[in-house]
């Protein structure tokens, strides 16, 4: 008992992973910020101090606006499918009609998050082909005269790369929020089955309030996914058509290794991890003051 | 205070590891380590180490002494299945003249090799020898100083300066020096299925107005007439830097490819891009070309339901696989053009020498062993990649599409290299994406042209700085 009191043995035991940390995490992470404030390529080791330059270079840019765009909408759609939608079907499968299927159900929801995302990405691209693939194919045989050409418009080609990750993760969140649902104790939904409460009336007055706590790490784990999105980007449009597509991870990858400037790439780097550093904070604030509702 | 900073620094470390995760997941792209240490291969670890001392045919260049040991690590990206054999052949070939040289060889295939590259120029391992574009891509590193410039091996031996085809030379110019060593050519060319040309009753057309003809009459004909998928815009940046040079004076377009001159002002870079705008405008490409992906256009050409399609040289094998009878042309020079006509649009490819290296007159001597006929000419069997050596090529070893883009590029005055790798790349990352835009109609070419006059400015007032 005493080994827990000693601080020497607290130290050996905790150092192995904090300097891992330290020289996997933090130190790469100190390296890239001071890179940001240079001008530099990958290929010679010399260094030209900017200061914020590149910072003042990306939010000038052009095209940043519509990276932030492409960014936030992914994050809204994110939460709103992954969160809103996989809590919904997590409460059908839990109805006591759907548990003889549940298994069925939560192995086919949930397999999708098993495929590596670039095999995925490579199959919705033959999906999306506008003129021989299978989603075009079957619009115009059920007649639609000029079908959309998916990818290749501006206008569509983000929300198709939105839809083939909410497509990929809705199950492997409602995974977590089923598991969820089943810590709520039984007894909740019987009382309120014998005061008359509908499944509707059940799922917004006893699995929502109760199931937010998972709802919540659920939402942390999409908000910062969408920020940092890059493989299924790049492999379905590579940003294009133009710049329509283009996100915070794919520019930096630009930055980086098309256009050589490492400072420019390592500014977007920060600016990535600013943002989910700060929706961390915020969800965990949040998660903090709901605290997990007693029974 | 404590558990709140502990806390902190927690959700600190956790989304840094997040970022930090987000490199390595997913994508090969990302982590050109990674993907490198898989393909790693080494060559010649077994091979004769004995021998006593430097044999006769060590030349005197060789500086090192008998017992020491010259290691001389190769990178390439030429990673097919044919290739890599290839590059183990030379490698055993010169180790079996040289014995006290080990050829080290690791390869990664595109779009990693470039990434890879540059950062392991970066870090002290750089390669000694290294595969390299020509062009801007190339100047690059000749600028930065991690290449060496080679005049002097080539200024030595004349002879062997006098066997490549001179034009595939220029592109690996920089400063009045010349970096690389041009391995083989890769140039575009319209190339068409013969079947399909006769069925229809139309001839190679010899003039501009006569190719849109033909265009037209597939068109009506229900066949796509090119092949071409766009998603990736490098595809349709090829047919750009043809017109480009048909359209824009020569002196005035290698002016502007130089990144402190250029300014892009000539009225020929908008015609160059309408003349894009009126083939897909006039459904001559495949439909929505935009959002095709590149080799399913091209599966159209190889199963008869295009009639012709833009080509690299170092492709043109696959036409006899997929059992296509096809024949090559120049796109026709459209009459009263500013540009220059016998231009040929492709670049050769070639191997530069880091600046690093130690041992460079050996490095030189195993490129000039892969630039001797036996070998460039089991390069065009082997791999059927176009020879940089002239007169290597003959109706037994190649077939007849690339015999015919060989003769069209010896006859011609020089390379117009791809508009992507010849100029620089904060141009190009404008310009390029915008011709998916320019195709689509969503920005006239005017506009996109104005865009890319305010990059090449702000390019020069950096540079200036």
């Amino acid at each position: 008992m005493k080994a827990y009191k000693n601080k020497k043995i607290m130290i050996l035991f905790l150092a192995p992973v904090v300097l891992g940390l330290l020289v996997f995490v933090y130190y790469p992470l100190l390296q890239t910020v001071i890179g940001s404030l240079y001008e530099w390529v990958s290929y010679t080791p010399d260094q030209k101090w900017v200061g914020l330059k590149n910072y003042g270079a990306i939010f000038t840019g052009s095209g940043f606006g519509r990276i932030l765009f492409n960014n936030i909408i992914y994050a809204a759609l994110s939460v709103v499918c992954q969160v809103g939608l996989a809590m919904v079907l997590a409460a059908c499968l839990e109805e006591l009609f759907m548990r003889k299927f549940q298994g069925f159900f939560r192995t086919v929801l949930f397999l999708p998050s098993l495929i590596s995302m670039s095999v995925i990405a490579l199959l919705w691209k033959c999906i999306f082909n506008p003129n021989t693939g299978l989603l075009n194919t079957f619009l115009m045989n059920i007649g639609v005269q000029n079908p959309p050409t998916w990818l290749g418009d501006a206008n569509l080609a983000i929300f198709c790369c939105i839809f083939i990750s909410q497509w990929q993760y809705v199950g492997y969140c409602m995974l977590l929020d089923l598991i969820g649902i089943q810590k709520i104790p039984q007894e909740l939904y019987e009382a309120a089955l014998i005061d008359g409460a509908g499944s509707v009336k059940k799922f917004f007055y006893i699995t929502l309030p109760m199931g937010k706590e998972s709802m919540l790490v659920t939402a942390i784990i999409t908000v910062i996914g969408s920020f940092k999105i890059f493989t299924e980007i790049q492999i379905l449009t590579g940003g294009g058509p133009g710049r329509a597509s283009e996100v915070l991870a794919t520019a930096m990858y630009r930055s980086a290794f098309v256009n050589d400037e490492m400072g420019v790439a390592s500014a977007y780097a920060v600016i990535i991890f600013v943002i989910t550093l700060v929706l961390s904070l915020v969800q965990m604030k949040l998660s903090k003051t709901g605290g997990e509702a007693d029974v | 205070m404590k558990a709140k900073l502990v806390s902190m620094m927690l959700v600190l470390g956790m989304t840094a590891g997040l970022l930090a995760g987000c490199g390595g997941s997913g994508d090969g792209a990302a982590d050109p380590e990674q993907s490198a240490s898989g393909q790693e291969d080494q060559t010649g670890t077994d091979a004769p180490a004995e021998g006593d001392g430097a044999g006769g045919e060590d030349t005197g260049s060789q500086n090192a002494g008998d017992g020491e040991k010259i290691t001389l690590k190769l990178f390439h990206n030429w990673i097919n299945v044919e290739e890599t054999p290839y590059f183990e052949d030379i490698a055993k070939e010169f180790e079996s003249t040289h014995e006290n040289v080990d050829i080290v060889i690791e390869n990664v295939g595109d779009p990693d090799y470039r990434s890879k590259l540059k950062v392991m120029l970066g870090a002290n391992e750089a390669p000694d020898i290294f595969f390299s574009w020509s062009g801007e891509t190339a100047f690059k590193f000749a600028r930065a100083g991690s290449a060496m410039d080679l005049t002097k091996y080539f200024e030595e031996d004349s002879q062997w300066k006098d066997s490549f085809v001179q034009a595939s030379l220029t592109p690996f110019e920089y400063d009045g020096g010349i970096y690389g060593v041009p391995v083989r050519i890769d140039c575009k060319m319209m190339v068409y299925n013969k079947a399909l040309f006769e069925e229809y009753n139309v001839k190679v057309p010899t003039t501009y107005e006569e190719f849109l003809d033909v265009c037209e009459t597939f068109k009506e004909a229900d066949i796509i007439p090119l092949a071409l998928g766009n998603i990736e815009p490098w595809a349709s940046c090829h047919y750009i830097s043809t017109f480009n040079s048909m359209c824009v004076p020569d002196e005035v377009r290698t002016g502007d490819n130089n990144y402190k001159t250029g300014t892009f002002t000539d009225p020929g870079y908008v015609e160059a891009l309408n003349m894009l705008k009126e083939l897909n405008d006039k459904g001559y490409f495949t439909p929505n070309t935009n959002a095709m992906d590149f080799d399913m256009a091209r599966n159209d050409f190889f199963i008869g339901k295009a009639a012709m399609t833009y080509m690299q040289s170092i492709e043109f094998k696959r036409c006899e696989e997929n059992n296509v009878d096809a024949g090559v042309f120049k796109i026709p020079f459209p009459a009263g053009a500013a540009g220059n006509e016998k231009l040929v649009t492709g670049s050769p490819d070639g191997f530069m020498i880091s600046s690093t290296c130690k041992h460079p007159e050996i490095a030189i001597e195993f490129l000039k062993l892969m630039t001797s006929k036996p070998w460039q000419e089991r390069m065009i069997t082997q791999l059927s990649s176009p020879a940089s050596v002239q007169d290597v090529h003959n109706a037994e070893n190649s077939n007849d599409v690339t015999l015919q883009a060989v003769e069209v590029y010896e006859q011609a005055d020089g390379f117009a290299n791809w508009l992507d790798a010849d100029i620089h790349s904060k141009i190009s990352e404008i310009y390029v994406p915008g011709l998916q835009e320019v195709i689509a109609g969503t920005k006239t070419p005017e506009d996109l042209m104005g865009e890319v006059q305010a990059a090449a400015k702000q390019v020069q007032s950096e540079e200036e700085e």
